[in-house]
C-alpha cells in the first residue's frame, strides 16, 4: 500500500468518525433541477471554425442540446463544467453523435474562434461538441433569454441546460452534477 | 473610524517587514527525494502546479465532481488557484490560497487575523479560535488524495482528488511551501519600489507626458499624510487604500543607443534599484527586448505606451492595452473574411513599407488571414522605408495585380500618393491604419473616402468626451501636458490598473500576485479604448478595434463600418 496512504489513514478515518458534514453531500443532491420555458433570441453565432450559425438552427435539431456557458481563460467553474461535457462524451461511447453539446462563451471579446478551437482541443473534444461566440451585444441576449445573464465573467455560477428535442421545454441544472448524475439527466430527455 | 483602519493597517505593516523573514520556508531535502537537488524539486513540482505532469513525465490524473476523471494537463492546479497560489473566487466557488504561508499556519476570520497580528505586535495573545489548524504534510496529503481538509471536511466536489505516489507527493508539498513564500523584490518596510522606462528616441514633450501621471501618483501618495481628511480627496484615496502606507518611489530608466544593448542597460538599473514591477514607460521601438528582460527576470511591466508590443499566448509578465498595430492588421482580415463576396473573385493586395509599423501591420493581417483559413488570394509587396512607391508605383502595381482590396501598410509618408490616386478607373477597395494616420485624416480626399477602410482602434471621438475627464484627474497637481498622442491618458490607465490590483494583492507583495489580481479584474471603461477586458492569462486588455470609413467635409465623423470586435 501506498506509504503516505498509509500515514494519513488514522486521519481519514478520524474524518468519518468526527468530520463535519459537508453541507453540499447533506442536502443529497449537488444540483438544482427545474423544468423551464425560453424565449430565444434570434441571433447568429460564429462557432471555433468561424462558421456563422442560427442560434435557432443550432437549439432546434433533432437530438437533445446540452448547453453551458463558459470562457477561455476562466479558472474554477469551467474546468469543472468541461470536464463533464468531454466526460459524457466519453461515457457515451458510440452514442456520442447522438446529443449535441454546446459551450456559449461569456467572453465574446477574448474568445476568437481559435482560442475556442484550441480550448475543445485542450479537452479532447470529439465532433458534437461546439463552442460558440458572437458580439458581446447578442451574447447578452442569448444569456438574458436563458436568465443566466452573467454581467461579469468572475461571478460566474455552475448552470447547464438541455433541451428536448421538439419540445418548448429545457431542464435547466444548477449546480455540479457527478458524471452519473449528468448522463442520467441526458438520458432522461432520451437518447 | 477611518483613522482606526489606517492605524491598523500601518501596525500591519510594520508586522509585514518581520513577517516576511519569518515566511522563508525551510526546505531540508526529504529521503525519497534524496538524489534530486533543491532546484530539481522546483522545476519538477512547478510543471506538476502549472501543467499538471508528474514527475516521470505523465500526466497527474484525479476525479472531480465525485466521478469525474480529470487529466490534469486539460486544468491544472494553477487553474483554479492562480499561478502565485493566492486563489481566486469565481462567482460562488473559491479556490482559496494554496502558497506555504497560508497552508501551514492556521487559517483566522479575516477580523481575527488582523486582530491577532494587532495583539501580537503588542506582546498579548488573543484566544481567537482558527477556522481551519496548520496543514502538515500528511494532512496536506490527505487533502490532495483523499478530498478531506485539515479540519477533517470534505472538500467540495470542485477539488479533484488526486492520484498519486509520495515521491510526486513529495516534490508537490516542497514546491508549495515555497510557492510566494518570500515577498518579492522590491518591497521594503516603508517603500514599494517602481520604475518605468523611456527611451532615446521619445521625444522631450512625449517624455513629460508619459511622466506626469506617475509623477502625480508620487505626490499624491506624499500628500496622504496631511491631505486624506479633505473631502476633495478622499474617493482618490480610498483607490490608494493599500497602496499608500508604503511610499512609492517610481525611478525612471532612461535607455539609451541601439535596441540590442537595451537588455545589459535594464540589467545595470536593476541590480542597482530592484524594483517590484515596472509600471508604463514608453518607446517609439518595438517594446520585445524590454518585454524579454521583463520574462526572464520575471517583472510585471503594467501597460506600457506602445503601439508595437510583442504578440505570445504564453509569456507573463507584461501586460498591454492592446496588440497595438497587429491587432489592426488582424482586424483587416477579419473585416474582409467577413463579407459575403466570392473567395474566388477575392484579390488582396498588401503593400507593406518595412517599418515596424509596416510590419507590425502585416503580421497581424498575415496570422489572422490564416486563421480565417486564407479566404481569397493574397500579393505583398514591400518597400524600403527610404524608398516607398509614388503614386504612379501603385497604380502600377493596381494595374498589375487587378485587386479586389489593397492593404497599405505605409502610414503617414504614403499619404500623399494615396491622395494622387483620386481618378484611377475600377478603383479597388483601400485599408489604412487609423493609428498610424490619426492626426491626418481629414486630409484624406472627399472623391476617395467612398472606398477608404480605416481601422480605428479607439473609442469614437463623439463617444470619448465622458472620459477625458479622467486624466485630469491625475494632472490635478497642477502640472501643465501637453499631449495629443494620448500618452497622458494611456499612462493614467496603467496608474489606474495599477492601483486596482494594488488594492487586491493586500499585503501578499508578490509579483505574480499582482498579475493575478490584474487579470481578475472586471471591465475597466478607461480613456481611448472602448473597454479594457481582462481574464486569466490574458495580456492584451483591449480586443477591439473599428473599421470606420470618413464622412464628408473638411472635419468628417468617422462613420463604423463594424462592431468593435470583428469575427
Ligand atoms: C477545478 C479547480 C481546482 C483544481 C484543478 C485544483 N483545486 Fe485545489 N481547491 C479547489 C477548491 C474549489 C477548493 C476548496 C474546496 C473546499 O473548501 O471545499 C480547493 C482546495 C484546495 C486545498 C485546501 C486549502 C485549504 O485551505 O484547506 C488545497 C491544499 C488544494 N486545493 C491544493 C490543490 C492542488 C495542489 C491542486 C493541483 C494538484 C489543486 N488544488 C487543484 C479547486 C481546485
Amino acid at each position: 500500500m501506498n506509504r503516505l496512504l498509509r500515514l494519513i489513514l488514522p486521519i481519514l478515518l478520524l474524518t468519518v468518525c468526527y468530520g463535519l458534514p459537508d453541507p453540499a453531500a447533506a442536502a443529497g443532491k449537488t444540483y438544482q433541477r427545474t423544468q423551464e420555458q425560453y424565449q430565444l433570441p434570434d441571433v447568429t453565432l460564429i462557432n471555433q471554425n468561424g462558421k456563422r450559425v442560427r442560434l435557432k438552427s443550432i437549439v432546434d435539431t433533432n437530438k437533445p442540446v446540452v448547453v453551458d456557458f463558459i470562457f477561455g481563460t476562466c479558472t474554477t467553474i469551467c474546468p469543472v463544467l468541461s470536464a463533464g461535457f468531454i466526460n459524457l462524451q466519453n461515457r457515451l461511447g458510440a452514442d456520442t453523435q447522438k446529443v449535441q453539446l454546446v459551450s456559449i462563451t461569456i467572453d465574446p471579446e477574448n474568445d476568437t474562434p481559435k482560442v475556442m478551437q484550441e480550448y475543445l482541443k485542450r479537452y479532447r473534444a470529439k465532433p458534437g461538441w461546439d463552442f460558440y461566440t458572437g458580439s458581446r451585444k447578442d451574447i447578452d441576449l442569448v444569456m438574458r433569454s436563458f436568465g443566466a445573464y452573467i454581467p461579469n465573467k468572475m461571478s460566474h455560477y455552475a448552470i447547464t441546460f438541455i433541451h428536448q428535442p421538439k419540445s418548448p421545454h429545457w431542464i435547466r441544472l444548477y449546480g455540479i452534477l457527478s458524471s452519473s448524475e449528468f448522463l442520467e439527466e441526458v438520458r432522461k430527455v432520451g437518447i | 473610524m477611518r483613522r482606526l483602519t489606517a492605524t491598523i493597517w500601518l501596525l500591519f505593516l510594520m508586522l509585514m517587514g518581520t513577517a516576511s523573514v519569518l515566511s522563508a520556508a525551510d526546505t531540508k531535502p526529504a529521503d525519497l527525494l534524496a538524489d534530486l537537488t533543491p532546484a530539481d524539486i522546483h522545476r519538477l513540482g512547478e510543471r506538476m502546479y502549472r501543467q499538471g505532469l508528474l514527475s516521470d513525465g505523465t500526466p497527474l490524473r484525479g476525479f472531480i465532481r465525485g466521478d469525474v476523471p480529470v487529466d490534469s494537463t486539460v486544468f491544472s492546479c494553477a487553474n483554479c488557484h492562480t499561478r502565485s497560489g493566492l486563489g481566486a473566487i469565481e462567482g460562488q466557488v473559491a479556490a482559496p490560497p494554496v502558497n506555504g504561508p497560508n497552508l501551514f499556519k492556521p487559517r483566522y476570520l479575516y477580523a481575527d487575523f488582523v486582530k491577532n497580528t494587532i495583539s501580537a505586535s503588542r506582546g498579548k495573545t488573543r484566544p481567537a479560535t482558527a477556522i481551519r489548524p496548520a496543514y502538515t504534510d500528511e494532512t496536506l496529503a490527505a487533502a490532495l488524495l483523499a478530498g478531506v481538509s485539515a479540519t477533517g471536511r470534505d472538500f467540495l466536489p470542485v477539488m479533484p482528488r488526486y492520484n498519486m505516489g509520495d515521491r510526486d507527493m513529495q516534490i508537490l508539498i516542497s514546491y508549495l511551501k515555497n510557492l510566494s513564500a518570500q515577498v518579492s523584490p522590491g518591497i521594503t518596510d516603508t517603500t514599494m519600489h517602481l520604475a518605468t522606462i523611456v527611451t532615446d528616441d521619445v521625444s522631450a514633450t512625449d517624455r513629460a507626458a508619459m511622466l506626469a501621471p506617475l509623477e502625480t501618483l508620487v505626490h499624491i501618495n506624499e500628500q496622504r499624510k496631511t491631505q486624506r481628511q479633505d473631502q476633495r480627496f478622499a474617493k482618490m484615496f480610498r483607490m490608494l487604500d493599500n497602496a499608500y502606507y508604503r511610499d512609492l518611489s517610481i525611478s525612471t530608466w532612461e535607455l539609451k543607443g541601439p535596441a540590442h544593448t537595451w537588455a545589459a542597460q535594464l540589467e545595470a538599473y536593476y541590480q542597482k534599484e530592484p524594483v517590484f514591477a515596472i509600471v508604463s514607460g514608453i518607446s517609439n521601438q518595438s517594446w520585445q527586448p524590454i518585454h524579454d528582460f521583463c520574462e526572464k527576470r520575471q517583472i510585471p511591466n503594467l501597460f506600457p505606451v506602445t503601439d508595437l508590443p510583442v504578440i505570445s499566448s504564453e509569456d507573463w509578465y507584461t501586460m498591454y492595452a492592446s496588440k497595438g498595430y497587429h491587432g489592426e492588421g488582424e482586424t483587416v482580415a477579419r473585416y474582409i473574411a467577413s463579407h459575403d463576396d466570392s473567395t474566388a473573385k477575392r484579390i488582396i493586395l498588401q503593400i507593406v513599407v518595412q517599418s515596424e509599423q509596416g510590419k507590425a501591420l502585416a503580421a497581424g493581417f498575415d496570422a489572422a488571414w490564416k486563421d480565417v483559413g486564407n479566404p481569397g488570394s493574397v500579393k505583398t509587396v514591400t518597400f524600403q522605408t527610404a524608398a516607398v512607391p509614388d503614386a504612379k508605383q501603385l497604380k502600377a502595381l493596381f494595374a498589375t495585380h487587378k485587386p479586389t482590396d489593397v492593404l497599405i501598410w505605409g502610414g503617414e509618408p504614403l499619404l500623399n500618393p494615396i491622395k494622387q490616386l483620386s481618378g484611377v478607373k475600377k478603383m479597388p477597395r483601400l485599408y489604412l491604419s487609423g493609428r498610424a494616420l490619426e492626426k491626418k485624416l481629414n486630409d484624406l480626399p472627399e472623391t476617395l473616402r467612398e472606398k477608404i477602410f480605416i481601422t480605428y482602434p479607439f473609442r469614437l471621438p463623439e463617444d470619448e468626451k465622458a472620459y477625458r475627464g479622467f486624466a485630469d484627474v491625475l494632472l490635478m497637481s497642477k502640472q501643465k501636458v501637453k499631449d495629443d498622442k494620448r500618452i497622458t491618458s494611456r499612462t493614467f490607465s496603467a496608474v489606474h490598473m495599477l492601483l486596482l490590483g494594488l488594492k487586491e494583492i493586500k499585503l501578499d507583495f508578490y509579483r505574480d500576485t499582482l498579475l493575478d489580481q490584474v487579470s481578475m479584474r472586471t471591465d475597466q471603461y478607461l480613456p481611448d479604448f472602448e473597454r479594457y477586458s481582462f481574464g486569466p492569462g490574458q495580456r492584451y486588455a483591449s480586443k477591439g478595434c473599428y473599421v470606420v470609413q470618413l464622412g464628408s467635409g473638411s472635419k468628417p465623423r468617422l462613420v463604423k463600418r463594424s462592431d468593435w470586435v470583428v469575427f
